[in-house]
C-alpha cells in the first residue's frame, strides 16, 4: 500500500465519519470500488461489544467517539444512542427521544444547527456536574448535540394555560426551583434563560430545563448588543440593556415565574396583589429593578420561601446541618467567584483514624462510620473497599493493612483519585477531639481541615456526623444535596461504637474472606444493637445469597421495619431487599434500583444488583449484560459482575463469550467459586466429559462438593441413569444437612422428585417431595415438591401446596407468573381439561424464559411452563402447537442445562410430530431421545413407554 | 512518599526527568537505563507470580515503576506525561519479548481477542494476543506513525488524553481522531476480515 492510498483512506475515513447518513452516501458513491470496500471493511468494525466505549484504567470519559451529525432520523444512531423519535422543535434545534444502547436508558437529544463553540463545551463539562433531583442533567455532549435526562411531564407553560396554581403547588414548585439555583449557582452556572417554558413539572416534582444553554452559540467576540439572548418576558433590566448577566438575573426570571404561578399573569406594568403578604414582599424583591436590591442569593431566597412553607422540613436532619449553613451564608460561601474544590469526578481515598484515645473500640470504627456518613452524597465518591483490596494485593500487601496516610496516598496516586481523607481521634480526659483532612495526593495541596470537640464518648458518633456534613461542605458539595442526604450516624446506623465496630469488623472480613466469614461478625452487631438496621439487611442479603431464602427474608423483613431510621441511601439498599427476598416483586425491585442508579450515578452498586437476580428472574439477559457493564466500568475492582456477564452470556446461548467473561475475570484475578459450577455446564453443553470431569476434581471443600454432587446427579438423571444419579444425591443431600443448609438440601430432594415424577416412579417422586417438604418450606422447595406430587398422581397435596404458595407470596414474580399458573396447568390436565391448562399459562407467556427460583441453585426448573404447555396441546390433539412448545425447550439450552425435560423434550416432540401426522419427524425425534438415554435404566416408566410408542411407530 | 529523605537514585532520576523535560535530549537515555531495566524485573517477577493468579494490568506496573523511581512531588505534569509515555513504549517491548522467549507465536485460525479498550494485561493467556497486536501496530505505525503512538500510549500505558496531548503536542481533536481511526484497523487487521489492502 503506498502512502498516498493510505493517506486517502485515511482522510475520507474522517470525513464519512463526520458527514451525515445522506452525505455519506454521497461520498462512498463517488469514490472508486476498492476504496469503497475499504472503508465499508473500517466501518464494519464499529459494531459489537468491545468498541462501546468504556474508559480506560484511569481515565475520565475523555476519549469519547467524535461523531459529528447535522441532522438525524428515528432508527439511527449517533454514537451510542439510538433515536426513537422525535418530540418536537426547540428553541436551538430538534429534541428527540433516543435510548443509550449502552444503559437501556432512555434519554432526551436536543440536537442544533449551528457546532457548539469551545467555551461551550468547556461550560458545558461545568452543566453536566450538575446533579440535582431538580436539575434536568446533562449526561452527555458532542460537537453539535446535547445528550439530557428525558422529562415525562408537562411544562409549567403549559399547566398555567389552564390558570393559577394553588399556593401549596406554588409554593412546592417554588422551593424546588429554588433548590436548582442553588446547585447551579454554587457551581458558577447562571441559567440566563428561566421560564415556564424551561421548567417541566412531573411527577416527582419539578425540574429546570437547559441551565447555561443560551449562550451555546455566542464566541467570545461578540459584541455587546448582540449578546442579548433570553426570552423578553422574563429578561431583567439589566439583559435588555446587553449587560453581563449574574446570579441575580436568575432571581429575577425566577419572581416572574413566581409571579406567574400565583396569578396566572405575565409580569406587567400593573402588578396585582398577592397573598400571604409575605410571599408578595419576596416576589417584589426579586422583581426589583437595581440587582443589588434583589435578593442576593438563591439560597437566602429560598430560606425565605421556606419560611413562608407550610412545608415540613425533613424532621431528621442535623442540627449540625443547620448550623453548618447558617455559618456558611454568613460567611458568604455562595460567591460565585470561588471554583469547586471537587468536581464530581474526583474520587476520595478514605484512611484510617489515627486511634490516639488508646481505646481499642475505635480501631477501625471511626472509618466505618465516616464511610456511612461520605456514602450517602450523590457528589462525593469514595474508592471502594474492594477495589482498596485490589491495590493492596498488587501492593504485595496483606488486606488487613492499615491504611495509613502513606498507603493512602500511594493508593490515591494507583487509582487516579484526587484526594486522601484522613483523620484522628485523641482523648483529653473525658473530652475527645476528632480531626480530619483533605489533601490532594498529587499536589500535597489541603482542600479542607477540620475539628471536633466533645463530651463523652457516647458523643463520639454524633460529632463524626458533623465533621462528615462539614468536610462534604468544603469538598464543594451543593447545599441541596447535603440538606436532603444528611441522616446522622447515631440514628441511621447505630448509637453504639461496640456494634459499629462489630460491624466494620464484618466488612473486613467480607473483603478478605467472603460472605460466609462475615456473618458472625453481623450476629455480633445485632446482639449488641437490635436496631441496627443495615446489620439485619446485609445478614438478610448474604443469608439469601447462599441459599438460606426463609432466614434471609426474616432478617430483611426487620430492617424493612426499621427503615425510616436510616438515610436515603441504606432506605433505597433494604426497599431492594425487601422486594428480592420478602415480597419477591421483581418489577418494583427493578424500578428502586433504577431510581437508585438515577440519584447515585457514580455508584456501581445499584447496576451491580440488577445484573443479578432481578435480570435472571425477568429473562432480562441483554439488560443483565448492559448492567453489568456499567458496573464495572464504575468500579472494575467489584467480583460479581464479571461473573454475571458469563451467567447471562449461558442462558442467550453464546456460550464462546460466557467462557470469555469467565476468562477475563481470571485474568484480572477475579475468579469466584462458582465459577465451577459454570465451567461444568459450560463443558457439559459442549459435550465435553473430561472437561466436567476436570471441574469436579477441583472442587475445594464440603461446601462445593454436594453442589458437585448435586448437579452430578441432574446429569445423570437426565440421561435416564436414575441408579447412579441418587447414588450421587444421597452424597449431596446429607452434606448440606450436614453444613446446616437445610434449605440447600431441600432443594436437592426436590429436584430429585421431580425427576422421578417426570419418569413415571411415583412412589419414589411421593417420597423424596415429602423429605423435601420436612426440610425446608421455602418457596422454590415447595414449588418443586407440589410439581412431583401433581405428577405422582396426588393432586390435593399438590393443589394445598399452590394455595400455601399464593397465600404466602402474593406479589413474588416467578411464583405468580411461572409457578402457580404451572401448578394450575398440571391440575387442569389431571381433570383432562388441557384448554384451561393452556388458558392458565397465559400469564406465563413473558416469563417463558425467565429464570425460575429453582434454577438460582438448583439449575433446574427451566422452562416449564413452555414444556407443561406443550403437554396440555399434545392431550388436546394439537400437533403442532405442541411441537412449538417444545421446541422452545429444545432452543434454549443455556436456561434448561441439565434439567431431564431437555431430553424429554425431543420424546414429547416425537409425540406431537406423530399427532400431526408427520411420521419422518416424529420418528427423527424419538430416536434423539432414545440415543441420549442409551444407557438409561431400562426400569424407567418412561423409557419403556417410549420405546414402545417408537415400535408402532 | 514519606517525608524523610528522598535516596539519591530516585533524585537522580527525577533531575533526568525534569532536564529531559526542560528539552536535554541526552538526558532521555540515562534515563532509559534505569528505568528499563527496573521495569523488566518487576515484570518478570510479575508474571512469574501468574501461577499463584497475580496477572495485573501493564499499566499498573508502569504506575508502580513511577513511584519507585521518582520523587512525585517534585516532578510537573508534562514531565510526568512524558515518563508514562515511555514507560508505555518499554512497556510493549517488555510484553512481546516476554511472549517471544516463551515460545508463543502469532498461529493462524481465530484470531486471540483484543480489547484496546482496556489496557494490556501482564499473563500468558494474554501473550498470543500482545503478539498478534504488537504486529499489526508495526505494521501500521509504518503508514501512520502518529496513530500507531496514540494507541501505544493509550493501551499500553494508560495515558489520558491530556497527558497524550502534553506528550506529543497534538490537539485533543487529533487524538480522538487518531484513536478512532486506529482502532477500526488496528481490529480489522486483528479479524483478519475482507478488505485487506493490495500488496500488503
Amino acid at each position: 500500500m503506498t502512502p498516498e492510498r493510505f493517506r486517502q483512506i485515511e482522510e475520507l475515513y474522517h470525513a464519512a465519519r463526520e458527514a451525515t447518513a445522506g452525505e455519506r452516501a454521497a461520498l462512498l458513491a463517488q469514490t472508486d470500488p476498492e476504496l469503497r470496500r475499504e472503508l465499508e471493511s473500517l466501518f464494519a468494525q464499529r459494531t459489537g461489544d468491545e468498541f462501546l466505549e468504556r474508559p480506560a484504567v484511569r481515565n475520565a470519559p475523555e476519549l469519547l467517539e467524535d461523531v459529528t451529525v447535522a441532522a438525524v432520523a428515528a432508527g439511527t444512531c449517533l454514537g451510542p444512542y439510538r433515536i426513537e423519535s422525535k418530540l418536537g422543535e426547540g428553541g436551538m434545534g430538534e429534541v428527540y427521544r433516543a435510548v443509550d444502547t449502552r444503559l437501556g436508558r432512555a434519554v432526551a437529544i436536543k440536537t442544533t444547527r449551528e457546532q457548539f463553540s469551545a467555551r461551550f463545551e468547556r461550560e458545558a463539562r461545568a452543566i453536566s456536574a450538575l446533579n440535582h433531583p431538580n436539575v434536568c442533567t446533562l449526561h452527555d455532549v458532542g460537537p453539535n448535540y446535547l445528550v439530557m435526562e428525558l422529562v415525562e411531564g408537562e411544562t409549567l407553560a403549559a399547566r398555567l394555560k389552564d390558570g393559577p396554581l394553588p399556593i401549596q403547588a406554588v409554593l412546592l414548585y417554588g422551593s424546588q426551583i429554588a433548590a436548582a439555583l442553588v446547585e447551579a449557582h454554587g457551581k458558577g452556572i447562571i441559567h440566563r434563560d428561566l421560564k415556564p417554558g424551561n421548567i417541566m413539572v412531573g411527577k416527582s416534582g419539578v425540574k429546570v430545563l437547559d441551565f447555561g444553554l443560551a449562550r451555546m452559540g455566542q464566541d467570545e467576540t461578540v459584541t455587546a448588543s448582540q449578546m442579548i439572548v433570553g426570552t423578553p418576558a422574563y429578561m431583567a433590566p439589566e439583559q435588555r440593556e446587553g449587560k453581563p448577566a449574574d446570579d441575580r438575573t436568575d432571581i429575577y426570571a425566577f419572581g416572574c415565574v413566581l409571579y406567574e404561578m400565583l396569578t396566572g399573569a405575565r409580569v406587567g406594568p400593573q402588578r396585582r396583589r398577592i397573598r400571604p403578604r409575605k410571599l408578595e414582599r419576596i416576589v417584589n424583591r426579586c422583581l426589583e429593578e437595581d440587582p443589588g436590591r434583589r435578593w442576593q442569593s438563591a439560597a437566602k431566597l429560598q430560606q425565605e420561601l421556606a419560611a413562608v412553607s407550610p412545608v415540613r422540613r425533613k424532621a431528621y436532619m442535623a442540627a449540625s446541618a443547620a448550623a453548618v449553613l447558617a455559618l456558611a451564608a454568613a460567611t458568604g460561601y455562595f460567591s460565585l467567584h470561588r471554583p469547586p474544590k471537587l468536581t464530581v469526578k474526583d474520587k476520595i481515598v478514605l484512611a484510617d483514624f489515627e486511634n490516639k484515645t488508646g481505646d481499642p473500640v475505635f480501631d477501625q470504627t471511626l472509618r466505618q462510620g465516616l464511610t456511612v456518613q461520605l456514602e450517602q452524597s450523590p457528589f462525593l465518591t469514595l474508592v471502594s473497599d474492594q477495589q482498596i483490596q485490589q491495590v493492596l494485593r498488587f501492593m504485595n500487601r496483606p488486606p488487613e493493612t492499615l491504611l495509613t496516610p502513606e498507603v493512602s496516598r500511594e493508593i490515591c496516586e494507583r487509582t487516579g483519585s484526587t484526594a486522601v481523607l484522613e483523620g484522628s481521634i485523641k482523648g483529653l480526659g473525658s473530652q475527645y477531639v476528632l480531626w480530619l483532612r483533605a489533601r490532594n495526593c498529587r499536589t500535597g495541596e489541603v482542600l479542607a481541615e477540620q475539628q471536633e470537640q466533645t463530651e463523652g464518648k457516647e458523643k463520639v458518633l454524633k460529632a463524626l456526623s458533623g465533621i462528615a456534613i462539614q468536610i462534604r461542605t468544603r469538598l464543594g458539595e451543593s447545599l441541596a444535596t447535603i440538606q436532603e442526604h444528611s441522616t446522622p450516624l447515631e440514628q441511621a446506623t447505630t448509637s453504639s461504637l461496640e456494634a459499629l465496630k462489630a460491624y466494620s469488623a464484618a466488612k473486613v472480613a467480607l473483603y478478605a474472606h467472603g460472605g460466609p466469614a462475615a456473618i458472625p461478625h453481623l450476629q455480633q452487631a445485632i446482639a449488641i444493637d437490635p436496631q441496627f438496621a443495615m446489620a439485619h439487611a446485609d445478614l438478610g442479603f448474604m443469608s439469601w445469597n447462599m441459599g438460606q431464602t426463609d432466614l434471609g427474608a426474616e432478617q430483611v423483613r426487620i430492617a424493612y421495619g426499621l427503615r425510616d431510621r436510616v438515610s436515603d441511601r441504606e432506605r433505597r439498599y433494604i426497599l431492594m431487599l425487601y422486594d428480592r427476598q420478602v415480597t419477591g416483586n421483581l418489577q418494583k425491585e427493578l424500578q428502586t434500583l433504577e431510581s437508585w442508579a438515577q440519584t447515585y450515578p457514580r455508584d456501581a452498586y445499584a447496576p451491580g444488583i440488577i445484573a443479578g437476580w432481578v435480570a435472571y428472574g425477568t429473562g432480562q439477559y441483554e439488560r443483565g449484560i448492559q448492567a453489568s457493564e456499567e458496573a464495572i466500568r464504575l468500579d472494575p475492582s467489584i467480583p460479581f459482575p464479571y461473573e454475571s456477564i458469563a451467567i447471562h452470556n449461558l442462558r442467550l446461548d453464546r456460550f464462546t463469550q460466557a467462557a470469555d467473561a469467565l476468562q477475563r475475570a481470571a485474568e484480572r484475578n477475579m475468579e469466584q467459586p462458582d465459577f465451577l459450577v459454570i465451567r461444568y455446564y459450560l463443558a457439559f453443553l459442549k459435550g465435553d466429559q473430561a472437561g466436567m470431569e476436570r471441574e469436579v476434581a477441583r472442587a475445594p471443600g464440603q461446601h462445593a462438593q454436594d453442589l458437585m454432587s448435586h448437579h452430578q446427579a441432574l446429569v445423570l438423571a437426565r440421561s435416564g441413569r436414575m441408579r447412579e444419579a441418587r447414588t450421587m444425591w444421597e452424597r449431596a443431600i446429607p452434606l448440606a444437612r450436614q453444613a446446616n443448609k437445610r434449605e440447600t438440601a431441600g432443594i436437592y430432594e426436590a429436584a430429585a422428585a421431580v425427576c422421578e415424577a417426570h419418569f413415571g416412579n411415583r412412589a419414589a417422586a411421593k417420597e423424596r417431595a415429602l423429605a423435601a417438604l420436612e426440610l425446608a418450606k421455602g418457596r422454590d422447595v415447595e414449588y418443586a415438591a407440589a410439581y412431583a406430587l401433581a405428577l405422582s398422581g396426588d393432586l390435593p397435596a399438590s393443589q394445598r401446596l399452590a394455595a400455601d404458595l399464593e397465600k404466602r407470596f402474593p406479589e413474588d414474580t416467578p411464583v405468580q407468573f411461572e409457578y402457580l399458573p404451572t401448578l394450575r396447568a398440571l391440575s387442569a390436565l389431571a381433570h383432562r381439561a388441557p384448554l384451561d391448562a393452556v388458558e392458565r399459562l397465559q400469564r406465563a407467556v413473558p416469563y417463558d424464559f425467565a429464570m425460575p427460583g429453582t434454577a438460582f441453585v438448583g439449575m433446574f426448573g427451566g422452562v416449564y411452563p413452555a414444556y407443561v404447555r406443550g403437554e396440555a396441546y399434545l392431550v388436546a390433539g394439537r400437533g403442532q402447537e405442541a411441537a412449538a412448545e417444545f421446541q422452545k425447550v429444545l432452543n434454549h439450552r443455556g436456561i434448561v442445562l441439565a434439567d431431564p425435560v431437555g431430553a424429554l423434550a425431543h420424546l414429547q416432540l416425537g409425540r406431537a410430530y406423530a399427532v400431526s401426522g408427520d411420521r419422518p419427524r416424529a420418528k427423527s425425534a424419538y430416536q434423539d431421545f432414545l440415543a441420549l438415554w442409551k444407557d438409561a435404566d431400562p426400569d424407567i416408566p418412561v423409557l419403556k413407554q417410549a420405546s414402545a410408542e417408537y415400535a408402532k411407530l | 512518599m514519606n517525608g524523610g529523605s528522598i535516596d539519591t537514585r530516585t533524585a537522580e532520576i527525577t533531575n533526568l526527568l525534569r532536564a529531559w523535560g526542560s528539552g536535554d535530549e541526552a538526558a532521555l537515555a540515562r534515563l532509559t537505563e534505569h528505568v528499563y531495566p527496573e521495569l523488566r524485573l518487576m515484570a518478570r517477577r510479575y508474571m512469574k507470580n501468574e501461577a499463584q493468579g497475580n496477572s495485573l494490568q501493564a499499566t499498573a506496573l508502569v504506575h508502580e515503576v513511577y513511584l519507585r523511581l521518582v520523587d512525585v512531588t517534585n516532578v510537573e505534569w508534562q514531565a510526568r506525561a512524558q515518563f508514562f509515555a515511555v514507560a508505555a513504549q518499554m512497556m510493549r517491548r517488555i510484553l512481546v519479548d516476554a511472549a517471544r522467549t516463551r515460545g508463543s507465536r502469532r498461529r493462524d485460525g481465530i484470531p486471540p481477542k483484543v480489547n484496546l479498550d482496556e489496557s494490556a494485561i501482564l499473563s500468558p493467556a494474554a501473550e498470543r494476543s500482545i503478539l498478534a497486536l504488537d504486529e499489526a501496530l508495526t505494521a501500521f505505525s509504518q503508514m501512520a506513525p502518529r496513530q500507531a503512538k496514540v494507541v501505544e500510549l493509550r493501551y499500553f500505558g494508560g495515558l489520558t488524553e491530556e497527558e497524550i496531548e502534553a506528550a506529543l503536542k497534538i490537539s485533543p481533536r487529533t487524538i480522538r481522531r487518531d484513536w478512532d481511526f486506529a482502532k477500526s484497523w488496528l481490529m480489522r487487521e486483528l479479524n483478519h476480515t475482507i478488505g485487506k489492502p493490495s500488496g500488503h
